[in-house]
């Protein structure tokens, strides 16, 4: 007992030394992470001053990446309370180390998410219009209240079971920096961990976790219904609701299996966050993947089934027209791609494929860098493109990446089964891409093609590109994301040090976890 | 907003501009349209008066951002072009350009009154008889947003109990 009191100690002075100032690599990531803000707030300042002119937003197609980055990050703000609150509920052990990273990454996306509506209007002077003219009868005033709520509800959900850990850090940085002194005492509330207080926290606990459940499941339903309640080809569905929530949980499940990895590797976090951690939300990915999935394919079956006039135009763009090649790569590289990284090097039958000689790595990336330079040689532009045979060729070519692509994925499963929790990773930062375009796909195409034809507009106004002005605040609003949970995890233990101290040791992370998750 | 549709209204409102060029002279009327609408036409016209035909021209209106294009036509052989205006299109001036070098250019003033919003809301009476749109899609609350009110207001006010229990906390009791 007094051997792992000491191993716990050791992972907490660990734990508790990241909290100190980093070195070089963390100022260098400060550093890259300020600069892409400033450089945004620079695009917004230009935006400001020239109006949204200075975007691709037009008459016709008036939301871009703003409004994709607003879905997105409201998305990835959902896992840290639903996930976090149905694991408490139900009593997860396994969940202890990795809650407060979910619950934060809630607080930090749900702050650049709620920037979003106010960077996509032209007169944000206007803003208070929203408030004080506002009809309660529209979803946009539906999503300011919606989002208000869960912002204030996950702030606490988040702040609440931190109250021990920071009465801590209170207690340790007595001799510290006064301004973080005052911010633990503050924060504290004075707690010194009496019955009274336990009983209380616990009863906050309690009420949060219920509550925030269905804040977060109607937060994600109100932004699918800015876009359901309007009549248009693509958004006229009744499942937009569920589609978006388990969209919403996928890619959110994805960024905490991305911070994961991050902290652990950063702040060397082995003892907390081991291999069957990534595992087990590495099925909580591939559950929510299924479910993601079936929703899409009803999304976009039924009405391709029909392929009713009036949605033609939007659906032969989608699947293969302008927007295909986005669309395909949110579904084959966002969701089953991913999904496959997650569950077929789990297979036995993966350990035989590594004897194939025609199954080495080496092959199969040869073959793949033919087909990938086969695409760029016969690109329409390209200095042999107009040759007669290189346009025969071109008709083979989303063939011939597949099955590249396919070798290369069988090829590389062994590598993979001996590198889980790398292929983890990897599968949650391919979820999280193909969840930012999936958003714009969602949204782009469905304005390029109203149900009224765009009429008596210039011809750029009917199609969108994104300048870069949208770019740099796209850019500054990921790197925000990033920057205030990288400031975060220097001022809180991005581990709850009370839960895992209480938790059982394996499922704190510590000693026979394999044993604890197999209950 | 409607625009107003009778031809004495529509008289009164109406003004005309023009300009002359070199070339071609240009001459801009406010006119009803077949479905109780306006349209704006163009009339270019050499310098002995008769109508140029084929002569492309663009029509902006002005709004406070700088002139915004509105669309473009071609004279037929009366030597009209004609912009059908949008029901409601809140605009100041209604400016046309032929496509001749020199160019011929006509702005056209409409009546601020026509573009003016009304100053009393409709009634929900005769908003209803208007738009019998049924639920939610109306300009006034409706029942269900009482529904709405409550459920907000219950997790508001228990947000408000847990900083109660927060101060609980605090006080050490």
């Amino acid at each position: 007992m007094r051997a792992r009191d000491d191993l716990l100690a050791d992972r907490e002075r660990r734990l508790l030394r990241s909290l100190h100032a980093g070195g070089p690599g963390y100022y260098a990531l400060l550093g890259v992470l300020g600069a892409l803000v400033a450089w945004g707030v620079i695009g917004y300042g230009v935006q400001l001053r020239y109006g949204l002119g200075v975007t691709g937003l037009r008459d016709n197609v008036m939301w871009g990446v703003y409004i994709t980055n607003f879905i997105f990050f409201i998305g990835v703000s959902h896992v840290g309370a639903l996930m976090s609150a149905i694991l408490r509920i139900t009593g997860a052990e396994w969940r202890r180390p990795i809650t407060r990273m979910a619950e934060a990454i809630t607080f930090a996306s749900l702050l650049m998410g709620a920037l979003m509506p106010l960077v996509d209007m032209g007169r944000p002077d206007r803003l208070l219009n929203l408030v004080a003219h506002g009809r309660l009868q529209s979803p946009i005033l539906w999503d300011i209240l919606s989002i208000t709520t869960y912002l204030t509800g996950s702030t606490l959900f988040l702040y609440v079971p931190m109250i021990p850990d920071i009465a801590l850090l209170r207690d340790r940085f007595a001799a510290g920096p006064p301004w973080r002194r005052r911010l633990y005492t503050v924060l504290a509330l004075g707690w010194r961990g009496t019955e009274v207080q336990r009983r209380h926290l616990e009863a906050v606990m309690g009420i949060l976790a219920i509550l925030i459940i269905p804040i977060a499941v109607s937060v994600h339903t109100v932004v699918s219904w800015i876009l359901a309640m309007t009549l248009r080809a693509g958004w006229n569905s009744t499942i937009f609701g569920p589609y978006f929530v388990s969209g919403a949980l996928f890619s959110g499940a994805a960024a905490v299996v991305t911070a994961m990895a991050a902290f652990r590797w950063a702040y060397h976090l082995e003892d907390y966050i081991t291999e069957a951690h990534f595992r087990r939300m590495g099925y909580l990915v591939i559950a929510l993947g299924l479910i993601y999935g079936y929703f899409t394919f009803n999304e976009y079956w039924v009405p391709a089934f029909k392929m009713a006039a009036h949605e033609r135009g939007y659906l032969t763009a989608v699947f293969s027209g302008r927007f295909a090649p986005l669309f395909w790569f949110t579904q084959v590289g966002g969701l089953l791609l991913p999904v496959a990284l997650l569950t077929v090097p789990r297979l036995a039958l993966v350990e035989r494929l590594g004897r194939v000689p025609l199954l080495r790595p080496a092959p199969a990336l040869a073959a793949t860098a033919a087909a990938v330079g086969l695409v760029v040689v016969a690109a329409p532009g390209s200095p042999v493109a107009a040759l007669p045979d290189v346009g025969a060729l071109r008709p083979l070519i989303p063939w011939l990446l597949g099955t590249a692509g396919s070798w290369l994925f069988l090829a590389l499963l062994p590598v993979c089964r001996a590198r889980p929790i790398a292929t983890a990773t990897a599968a949650s930062v391919l979820v999280n891409v193909g969840a930012w375009w999936k958003r714009y796909v969602i949204i782009v195409p469905t304005l390029q093609h109203p149900f009224l034809p765009i009429q008596r507009a210039p011809a750029g106004w009917a199609t969108y590109t994104p300048t870069w002005v949208e770019w740099s605040i796209t850019s500054a609003a990921l790197a925000g994301f990033v920057l205030i949970y990288l400031l975060f995890s220097k001022l809180f233990p991005i581990v709850s040090l009370w839960e895992t101290r209480e938790a059982p040791p394996e499922a704190s992370g510590g000693g026979e976890v394999a044993h604890a998750l197999a209950r | 907003m409607r625009w107003p549709g009778s031809a004495a209204l529509l008289a009164a409102l109406a003004l005309t501009a023009s300009a002359a060029s070199a070339a071609a002279r240009l001459h801009l009327v406010l006119a009803p349209e077949e479905g109780g609408g306006l349209q704006v036409v163009a009339v270019v016209t050499d310098a002995p008066g008769s109508p140029r035909e084929g002569i492309p021209v663009t029509f902006r209106a002005r709004t406070a951002f700088g002139w915004l294009p509105l669309g473009e036509g071609v004279t037929d052989a009366s030597g009209r072009a004609v912009l059908p205006l949008p029901a409601g299109a809140p605009y100041p001036e209604i400016e046309a350009q032929t496509a001749d070098d020199p160019p011929a250019r006509a702005v056209l003033a409409l009546d601020r009154r026509a573009a003016a919003q009304p100053a009393v809301r409709p009634g929900r009476r005769t908003l209803h008889a208007l738009s019998p749109q049924p639920g939610l899609i109306s300009p006034y609350p409706v029942p269900p947003l009482a529904l709405l009110g409550v459920l907000v207001g219950a997790i508001w006010a228990t947000y408000g109990y847990i900083v109660f229990l927060l101060t609980r906390i605090a006080a050490g009791r």
